[in-house]
């Protein structure tokens, strides 16, 4: 049965798909772990939790990582591979809600490192401005709010 | 209509709110002159310290653009010269008399990458520089010198603590490595990641295999080491303790953490059985013990002479040899308390009773161990290698280096002459040749202690000094050529017991200094402590308890060189002890 299946859908569109859609979201899913990944491990670095044994945080880290990464890598290459845009939708669906949630989180992890919390700033415009419901865009202006008072901070109080 | 207004009002707030993120950002992490100017600055002419005569050597000729950065883009001839100093009476000696191999002018092509090895070979004892003339703008460039005769010693100089990206750092650890030994021109080198988040991040294994493969017993030599970071991680009481920087003779890493290893005392137990189970020694070296967030709580290290063996006075971070608030500071430090807290300078550590020799390093974050770019415009967010922590941004001196005496360049060798604290330390990537002795004996020789007859026996202070002619880097600034010579003014400053003993005015290339001194031995002892709930502490930071009458040198008296070049480059040698034997 299982055979016959996999014969059915053998064809060489399916597999340029498939390809394609491998291809992408390992990019995706790279790039996220690694802002994920450097984002949450410098704030664990900062906090300071010395109750909490190494491994709890290492096992956070990872799954956190994994998780957000994976997801937000297959929804990505999802959407391009359909040719949807994602912000062009009447209503959320779980998909955007869950979308949104990832770019949140990278926001919030990624606002405190160097050079490239530019990827906070982007994934908080894009929730203020593609929002789509008025929690989102709240959230949205909050995010902005967090990115600018960290870079404000960074170039009046850090810099040289 | 008035609510169409608002709404498009509201509109432009918001475009203004969402742009200004950006723009903060584009003007903290862009620099377009770092970005686009490579165009060639300076030379900087590399030589060893030391040859023996006839030797076939390198020198290294790096092109420079304004940020001390490799600029690829020199295209022009250069013309070498020959300087040479005699060892008696260290006057020049007429080129005529001197016997060499050095080629007469090379042309840069855009195929040398702003990089050239040249061989050259000096059949004269004496002290030399080579120098080098740009044909297109008449600028001459001085070398490093080079002390050419029959002694096998070699002054080899190294960086034996910096950060890479598996902490708040930049780079690969082999990418570390690579600039250390073709760009930065060390002999040898020690990549010393934060244990706290090489734990966190499991990285203890690849740093010890980045660090084994990048050795080159002869060429190039790399030590295991790791940093124990207490009060700043994210596992640990708020306690400071300090910072020690771990070096360990072996091909084996430590696994130190402040998050394993909760205090001091867990750390030496760590040591103890680190160095027992795998036959290694270690070193744990102080650093920053002056900067308000870290300052180091000496006592700890009270004890443990075997691992505590030497102090890093000069680094990114700018100078812990003397107290920010003493009469003698001029090179400051980041993050000097807004107040006097005292017995944090490595000085006073010295007049507490602890045997340091003088270290420099980097503690560079930005990638480049040997020759940070961070006290230049180029710590910018663009440049290669990427950090991604602030880390690069408040470090605003050039990181130091250490010149280490040695028979050959081996692990062990290197690993002997840091123990032995054969050791001097210069603020830059200079390299001078300086040597210390009392009584002919030298830094780092019999432990670097001097036994006289009585405590009024007369002692010859030594001291010889071949100044760097390479243009010097400072406090947020970058190496910038000289307008004709070098500048060969400088102060020689020999501390005493803690105080500033003697200063004398140099201002030749090649010196020797004598200082004769037949006051009474009495040595140093430090007199601050402050009570706290009944007990007495070094300062108001610290957190062990001591005996006040303990922190002194037993009797023996102890001198170390500082000399304060031209344009903000020193460089530190010493301490020897001076111990009566009645």
């Amino acid at each position: 049965m299982s055979v016959k299946f996999l014969r059915e859908n053998l064809s060489w569109k399916n597999t340029r798909s498939g390809i394609l859609f491998l291809s992408l979201s390992s990019i995706f899913f790279i790039l996220a772990f690694m802002f994920i990944f450097a984002g949450s491990s410098n704030f664990l670095y900062l906090l300071r939790i010395p109750k909490i044994p190494v491994i709890v945080l290492q096992i956070l880290m990872i799954v956190m990582s994994l998780a957000l990464s994976f997801s937000l890598s297959f929804l990505l290459s999802e959407w391009i591979l359909e040719k949807k845009n994602p912000f062009k939708v009447d209503k959320l669906s779980v998909k955007h809600h869950v979308f949104f949630s990832m770019l949140m989180v990278i926001t919030i992890l990624d606002v405190s490192l160097f050079f490239v919390n530019i990827v906070a700033i982007i994934c908080a415009t894009l929730v203020f401005w593609l929002g789509k419901t008025r929690v989102w865009r709240i959230l949205g202006f909050l995010a902005i709010s967090c990115c600018l008072v960290a870079q404000l901070t960074i170039f009046l109080l850090i810099w040289r | 209509m008035n609510k169409m207004k608002l709404k498009k009002t509201l509109k432009v707030l918001m475009i203004i709110y969402t742009i200004a993120p950006f723009v903060v950002w584009g003007g903290v992490n862009i620099d377009l002159k770092v970005l686009f100017d490579h165009s060639p600055n300076m030379f900087w002419i590399h030589l060893p310290s030391t040859a023996q005569i006839d030797e076939i050597n390198e020198m290294v000729i790096e092109v420079w653009d304004e940020f001390e950065r490799i600029s690829t883009s020199y295209k022009g001839q250069i013309n070498f010269n020959l300087i040479s100093y005699n060892l008696t009476d260290y006057q020049t000696i007429s080129a005529s008399s001197v016997v060499s191999n050095i080629p007469t002018s090379y042309t840069f092509a855009k195929v040398n990458f702003g990089v050239e090895r040249l061989s050259f070979s000096i059949s004269t004892q004496g002290i030399h520089y080579i120098l080098a003339t740009n044909t297109l703008t008449g600028k001459t460039f001085w070398s490093n010198p080079i002390l050419v005769d029959y002694n096998p010693i070699k002054l080899i100089w190294g960086d034996v603590h910096s950060h890479s990206i598996f902490c708040d750092g930049g780079g690969l650890p082999r990418e570390l490595y690579n600039y250390a030994r073709y760009i930065a021109l060390l002999d040898f080198c020690s990549v010393t990641s934060h244990g706290e988040f090489l734990h966190l991040n499991g990285g203890f294994n690849a740093l010890e295999q980045a660090t084994n493969r990048a050795n080159d017993p002869g060429k190039f030599i790399t030590s295991q080491g790791v940093e124990w970071t207490s009060g700043t991680a994210p596992h640990v009481p708020l306690i400071g303790w300090g910072h020690f920087t771990s070096i360990f003779s072996g091909t084996k890493l430590a696994h130190l953490s402040s998050s394993i290893q909760k205090n001091p005392s867990e750390l030496w137990s760590e040591l103890d059985r680190f160095t027992s189970e795998f036959g290694c020694r270690a070193i744990a070296l102080p650093h920053h013990t002056v900067s308000e967030k870290y300052i180091q709580d000496w006592p700890v290290c009270f004890d443990y002479s075997q691992y505590v063996r030497l102090g890093e006075v000069f680094s990114v971070h700018g100078s812990s040899l003397v107290n920010p608030y003493s009469e003698w500071n001029v090179t400051g430090e980041i993050d000097q308390p807004s107040y006097q807290i005292q017995g944090s300078s490595i000085n006073e550590a010295l007049m507490m009773g602890l045997r340091l020799g003088l270290v420099a390093n980097g503690d560079s974050h930005d990638g480049f161990p040997g020759h940070s770019l961070s006290h230049t415009r180029a710590f910018i967010g663009h440049q290669y290698p990427p950090t991604y922590i602030l880390s690069r941004v408040s470090h605003l001196y050039p990181s130091g280096l250490t010149g280490a005496f040695v028979s050959d360049i081996t692990r062990d060798n290197i690993f002997d002459a840091l123990y032995d604290r054969r050791v001097l330390a210069n603020s830059d990537f200079g390299r001078p040749y300086v040597t210390f002795k009392i009584n002919d004996v030298e830094v780092g020789e019999d432990d670097s202690t001097v036994f006289v007859a009585n405590s009024t026996s007369l002692r010859e202070l030594k001291l010889f000094i071949a100044q760097d002619g390479t243009p010097p880097a400072a406090y947020l600034q970058a190496a910038q050529p000289w307008n004709g010579n070098p500048n060969w003014n400088a102060k020689v400053q020999i501390f005493k017991n803690g105080y500033l003993w003697k200063e004398e005015l140099i201002n030749a290339p090649v010196t020797q200094l004598f200082f004769y001194d037949n006051e009474t031995i009495v040595g140093a002892s430090y007199n601050n402590c402050i009570e706290k709930e009944g007990e007495f502490y070094i300062n108001e930071k610290s957190h062990t308890p001591v005996n006040p009458s303990s922190l002194n040198t037993n009797g023996v008296d102890y001198y170390f060189i500082r000399i304060l070049c031209s344009r903000g480059r020193v460089t530190a040698i010493g301490p020897l002890w001076v111990e009566s034997l009645t």
